[in-house]
């Protein structure tokens, strides 16, 4: 183990032992340095690994604090995930930033599985956890059956809500990806934060009952403020999934 | 079948012997037994007649012959089907081909706070820290640690983890997982971690971190993995059930 990870062990170690809580401020440098017997570089390399793990957080001229947990959205969760930050102590809210019935192009027909120029809903949202910008979803939604459906105010409403209560379709199964992407100048623009900065890319097709594609999505999410969870468990209803 | 007794040929009499010793524990599952020149010599018999007893038991699947390395105890299997299970699921670009691990560190230690936390322990118990080089056709993918209760483990420090998955080791002592808390994240990794996936200039890694757990609730390991983000990715079934 490197003398960086031993360090760093130690100060997550104060925190458990001490019982931090987030927002509790650490020892200076200085005595955290003195008490451990470690040079002042050491040190600050492990606060600067914690800090990209989440676990500490630097205010300049105040000092290390112990970061508040990031905001897990559990990909599995049956919630939304507006109620999912809600259980976690944050609110979040959407911005639409694009929300249009457009025919297919040749992108949709090969996402979506639909006919070139059969009408697509494409809406994409910024998401805010308790006010920063944190998301951005782009969706591509079959249309077909879905008269007004660009009417709704997509920042209140949520989008399987208002396919299941206006046009009775669920949004039922699917299957994602999820890798790294770096922003592009548009999207570093739409969340504020410098283009390149890493993020992920999810990325993902969701089925109605009946198993034919409902929506195509593509989220750019900044692991600063959100980042994924997911639980392993023995499917249950497996059969029925595998077959769909 | 006969009763083997002291008139049968002596490889049938030697198989019953090393059966034994599986079954009593004597031998203990992911652990190498007796090289069979020792066996040989031990009972004053010729090598191959130590050969073709543990074929028999090869054959049954009660050990398993590497080569180059010896004669290891295999333990009960677990099936474990992917597809039947929830969760990330690591995929590698252009698919996982040669899968290699190689064991960098294995140490029996003090869990300390910080495990203890993560694992459900005393700080005072032992862990078992396994730190691991995973490799797909011959190319680095993740850089591993992972930390399991030694309580729950006892012989985990003799077996050849680069023979036996921790999932066998676990399926051994009838700690099969049940399910695990998964999470990723994207960081930045440190020089030491770049060198050793071989990270060019982009240093974001994916950090998959999960907890295992079997059925009673009880943690069975903790592990943080980080993954080379242009030949990974994960991927995840949903159902809105």
């Amino acid at each position: 183990m490197s003398s960086r990870e031993k360090i760093a062990e130690l100060i997550q170690s104060f925190i458990i032992e001490n019982k931090l809580q987030p927002g509790d401020r650490l020892p200076s440098e200085r005595e955290l340095c003195e008490i451990w017997g470690v040079n002042r570089m050491t040190l600050r390399n492990a606060i600067k690994r914690l800090e990209d793990l989440g676990v500490l957080e630097s205010k300049v001229g105040l000092g290390t604090f112990v970061a508040k947990p990031r905001i897990v959205r559990n990909l599995q969760d049956t919630l939304g995930f507006s109620d999912a930050v809600h259980a976690a102590g944050g609110e979040l809210t959407r911005e639409v930033v694009f929300c249009k019935l457009v025919e297919a192009n040749k992108f949709a027909v090969k996402h979506l599985h639909v006919m070139l120029a059969s009408p697509v809903l494409a809406l994409t949202r910024v998401d805010s956890v308790n006010g920063e910008k944190a998301a951005i979803e782009s969706v591509l939604v079959n249309a077909r059956n879905c008269k007004g459906i660009e009417g709704h105010d997509y920042s209140k409403e949520s989008l399987y809500g208002v396919l299941r209560d206006s046009y009775g379709i669920i949004a039922d199964h699917g299957s994602e990806k999820i890798d790294v992407t770096s922003l592009s100048e548009d999207e570093a623009d739409l969340l504020g934060y410098p283009v390149g900065t890493a993020a992920f890319f999810q990325e993902g097709l969701m089925l109605n009952q009946e198993g034919n594609p409902l929506e195509y999505f593509m989220n750019v999410i900044l692991p600063k403020r959100i980042i994924l969870g997911s639980e392993m468990r023995p499917f249950a209803g497996m059969g029925e999934f595998d077959n769909a | 079948m006969h009763e083997i007794d002291e008139n049968s040929p002596i490889f049938m009499q030697l198989r019953e012997v090393v059966r034994e010793r599986i079954t009593t524990g004597e031998y203990a599952p992911g652990v190498a037994i007796p090289s069979e020149n020792a066996l040989a010599q031990t009972y004053g018999i010729n090598r191959l007649t130590v050969r073709s007893a543990l074929d028999g038991l090869v054959k049954e699947g009660l050990l398993k012959r590497i080569q180059g390395k010896g004669v290891f105890v295999v333990g009960k299997r677990i099936e474990r089907n992917l597809d039947y299970l929830t969760g990330f699921h690591k995929a590698i670009e252009g698919g996982m081909s040669n899968p290699y691990v190689k064991i960098l560190e294995k140490e029996r230690r003090r869990a300390g706070y910080l495990y203890a936390h993560e694992l459900g322990i005393s700080p005072d118990d032992d862990v078992f820290f396994i730190k691991r080089l995973c490799y797909a056709d011959g190319k680095p993918i993740s850089l591993e640690s992972v930390y399991v209760p030694c309580e729950l483990f006892p012989n985990l420090m003799d077996v050849d983890l680069e023979v036996f998955s921790l999932q066998d080791v676990y399926g051994f002592y009838g700690s099969s997982p049940d399910r695990a808390w998964q999470t990723l994240d994207i960081v930045s990794a440190e020089p030491k971690m770049a060198r050793m996936l071989e990270l060019g200039e982009n240093r974001n890694v994916l950090l998959f971190t999960c907890y295992t757990y079997r059925a009673d609730g009880r943690t069975i390991e903790y592990m943080q993995s980080y993954n080379r983000s242009d030949s990974c990715f994960f991927t995840v079934k949903v159902t809105n059930g």
